[in-house]
């Protein structure tokens, strides 16, 4: 009873052993292609990965490289901006001296110095004390009504 | 058995004992190091395993008032060979012809540069630019290095050199300003942790975590370039006029405190300080906020400014100065030994008369005097965000050991110490109507996020504005006759009092050396700038209204000028010359 079952078994298992037996050429292939597909899409995904990783530590490098020499080149521009430089610069190639005597002279405020700006260069209020009304001021004050600076 | 036999066994049981025996051992071991030392071999295996890495932040810039930059940093390379390198005569020639142009040196230096013997590599260029040292750097030639150097520069050379300071080689703040705000021009450290492979390289697809540094923040400083330069000129002229020892300059805004210029000399070079000579190491304090000295008659103002206010006397009060006034046995004399006369306050102010100060010390008494010696600030410090400061020293009536004689010396600035910082903070009181200020010498910490300034501020009301104005009057120093008249400053009136002061030992007063001092403030009407002046013991004229107040007109007279301070007297007003 027992070997007529198996016999029944064997029998009743061969026709379906037989589908993957025949399928197996074509499922290889497949799973083939499957597995090169994702080892090559991995594979260029690392390399992707691997290729931004330099780039990022090469923008980064180069964003290093700007900054330095931004601020080289400030420090280049302090350098210039500097009294001792403009110093040298004035009296060797302006020949320019320093100033020994000075005069501070009264001129109309015009409407463009007023508000709260830098002070203004020159004195745009005459002072009470010490007022010159000689034939300077006079001319002065003829050229500033002359241009429309000041009421006569 | 036979005997054979049993040594065989004997053998075996021996081979079988020593090898049981280091298997165990062997077994203890691995235990040992798997328990007891696995923590330790934890650490070492990240320690080979993880790469840390600082990020040092770019130190911060220190500017002048207007931005102007005193002290920055750069990093530059220094280039180096290696003689080690052992390069053949063709490749010594081909490095030499590619690094020559870009070190801008002649091709035979290099060529022999890398020929050299040696066992260290040999600098061949110094503070090669950062983009042609980073060029260098990555040409990764045989025999040559680029080594980066991070270099502070000094774009206005030594100016106001002790106040600023100097840093040391990691680029910490040792002195001065560099190191008194050292955290904030240091900015926060970043961190960057990594993999790395068996040669110590960062894997490039490793763990990566990176901490961006925070860069230091501009320190902007109250000093104006400009006045702290001719600060340094005149200075420098009237050392070497006067052949004296040392001297400071502190030019200070009247209504805030801040410091214009401050200038101490001898001074040292900011690039190359000195720290193996013991005698140079003084020059890198900040003298003026760490000295103390004897301000001699110039302290004679604070004593008749306490008299004005207590109402004690007035401009004209009379007094009759007999020459001679005796205090616990001994005997006081005005500087120039003469008998002054009859005088009133004011007089007693431009003669800068000894025994008429030491009268109107008596007028005050011990507690008032202490009192308001206290209020302008003496004997504690200013509180200005240096470090160093010196407190000065004053022995009050409170103090033990005082005696009569100390009250009447100290009225006229005698047996009492303050700092030049103290004396000019509190002269400019007198010109503020009366109002203390805290000096100051930072103005603003600029940082990425944000700004944080420092305010002016007031430290107390000394005098009432009144008895200031009067004080102001009586120390009027423009076209008198009075102690300070070399002081004067064509077309602006100046407010100020000279002093001489002797030079204090243990015990007594050395006999032929002096300070002379000048502080005054200008214009009179509406001060601006407050300025003391000190020379430490001048060779040929010891007094401060001969040797101290000429430089004070000299500064005074350009700082009224570049601040645009128009005159108010005639002398330089309204003549154009066209």
């Amino acid at each position: 009873m027992v070997s007529d079952a198996v016999t029944v078994a064997r029998e009743e298992a061969s026709p379906s052993l037989e589908g993957p037996r025949r399928a197996l050429p074509a499922i290889l292939p497949v799973a083939m292609a499957i597995v090169s597909s994702v080892s090559l899409l991995l594979l260029v995904q690392t390399s992707g990965m691997t290729t931004t990783g330099y780039e990022v530590k090469r923008l980064e490098q180069e964003r290093e490289d700007w900054q330095q020499a931004n601020y080289q080149l400030a420090a280049e521009v302090a350098y210039l901006k500097s009294l001792p430089r403009i110093e040298k610069e004035a009296t060797s190639r302006l020949r320019m001296v320093p100033a020994t005597d000075y005069l501070f002279v009264s001129v109309a405020k015009s409407p463009e110095v007023s508000g709260d700006g830098d002070p203004p260069l020159v004195q745009t209020k005459r002072p009470t004390v010490g007022r010159d009304d000689g034939w300077s001021q006079e001319l002065l004050d003829w050229l500033g009504s002359a241009l429309g600076l000041r009421d006569r | 058995m036979s005997r054979e036999s049993k040594i065989e066994r004997w053998r075996l049981a021996v081979i079988i004992l020593i090898l049981a025996g280091s298997a165990v051992g062997l077994v203890l071991r691995l235990g040992y190091l798997q328990t007891v030392e696995h923590d330790s071999f934890v650490k070492l295996a990240a320690a080979e395993h993880w790469g840390k890495q600082e990020i040092v932040p770019h130190r911060g810039t220190i500017r002048d008032r207007n931005g102007y930059v005193l002290a920055t940093t750069v990093t530059t390379f220094d280039v180096l060979v290696d003689p080690k390198a052992s390069l053949t005569p063709d490749k010594i020639a081909k490095t030499a012809s590619l690094i020559a142009p870009l070190v801008k040196l002649p091709l035979d230096q290099v060529r022999s540069a890398l020929q050299s013997k040696g066992d260290k590599p040999a600098l061949l260029a110094a503070e090669v630019p950062y983009e042609t040292g980073s060029q260098i750097a990555k040409m990764q030639l045989a025999g040559i290095e680029a080594r980066k150097v991070t270099k502070r520069v000094y774009p206005e050379g030594n100016l106001a050199a002790p106040l600023i300071g100097f840093v040391g080689r990691d680029q910490r703040g040792l002195t001065g300003l560099e190191a008194d705000f050292n955290r904030e021009l240091m900015g926060k450290p970043g961190t960057l942790v990594y993999e790395r492979d068996t040669v110590g390289e960062e894997i490039p697809l490793g763990y990566r975590e990176e901490s961006r540094p925070q860069e230091g923040a501009d320190v902007v400083m109250t000093i104006d370039r400009f006045i702290q330069r001719l600060v340094e000129t005149e200075l420098d002229k009237a050392m070497k006029k006067h052949n004296s020892s040392s001297a400071t300059v502190i030019v200070m805004e009247v209504k805030t405190g801040a410091i214009l210029a401050v200038a101490n000399r001898p001074s040292f070079d900011l690039t190359k300080p000195n720290l193996e000579d013991n005698s140079k190491v003084n020059l890198f304090r900040i003298a003026s906020i760490t000295d103390m000295y004897e301000p001699g008659s110039i302290f004679k103002v604070f004593t008749m400014a306490a008299a004005l206010e207590e109402k004690l006397v007035t401009p004209a009060t009379p007094f009759k100065c007999t020459g001679v006034v005796y205090k616990n046995g001994w005997a006081i004399r005005n500087w120039n030994g003469a008998a002054h006369g009859n005088e009133t306050m004011t007089d007693v102010l431009k003669n800068s008369c000894n025994i008429g100060t030491v009268w109107v010390g008596d007028l005050l008494g011990a507690d008032r005097f202490y009192k308001y010696v206290k209020n302008f600030g003496f004997g504690q410090r200013t509180y200005i965000e240096l470090e160093g400061e010196a407190s000065g020293q004053v022995r009050t009536n409170k103090s033990g050991g005082w005696a009569a004689i100390d009250l009447a010396a100290n009225a006229f600035g005698q047996g009492i110490s303050v700092t030049p910082l103290q004396l000019v903070t509190a002269f400019g009181a007198l010109g503020n109507g009366g109002k203390l200020m805290r000096p100051y010498v930072v103005r603003q910490v600029v940082d990425g996020g944000g700004t944080r300034d420092f305010d002016p501020v007031v430290v107390r009301r000394v005098l009432s504005e009144d008895t200031a104005r009067t004080l102001t009057k009586m120390m009027n120093v423009s076209g008198e006759l009075g102690t300070g008249n070399l002081a004067s400053v064509p077309g602006y009136r100046i407010a100020g009092k000279s002093g001489t002061a002797q030079i204090s030992l243990k015990g007594g007063y050395t006999g032929d050396t002096s300070v002379a001092g000048f502080a005054g403030f200008a214009p009179l009407a509406d001060p601006r700038v407050v300025i003391l002046v000190r020379v430490d013991e001048p060779k040929d004229i010891p007094w401060g209204s001969s040797v101290a107040a000429p430089l004070f007109k000299n500064i005074m007279e350009q700082t009224l000028l570049y601040l645009r301070v128009p005159p108010t007297e005639p002398g330089k007003v309204g003549k154009p010359a066209w």
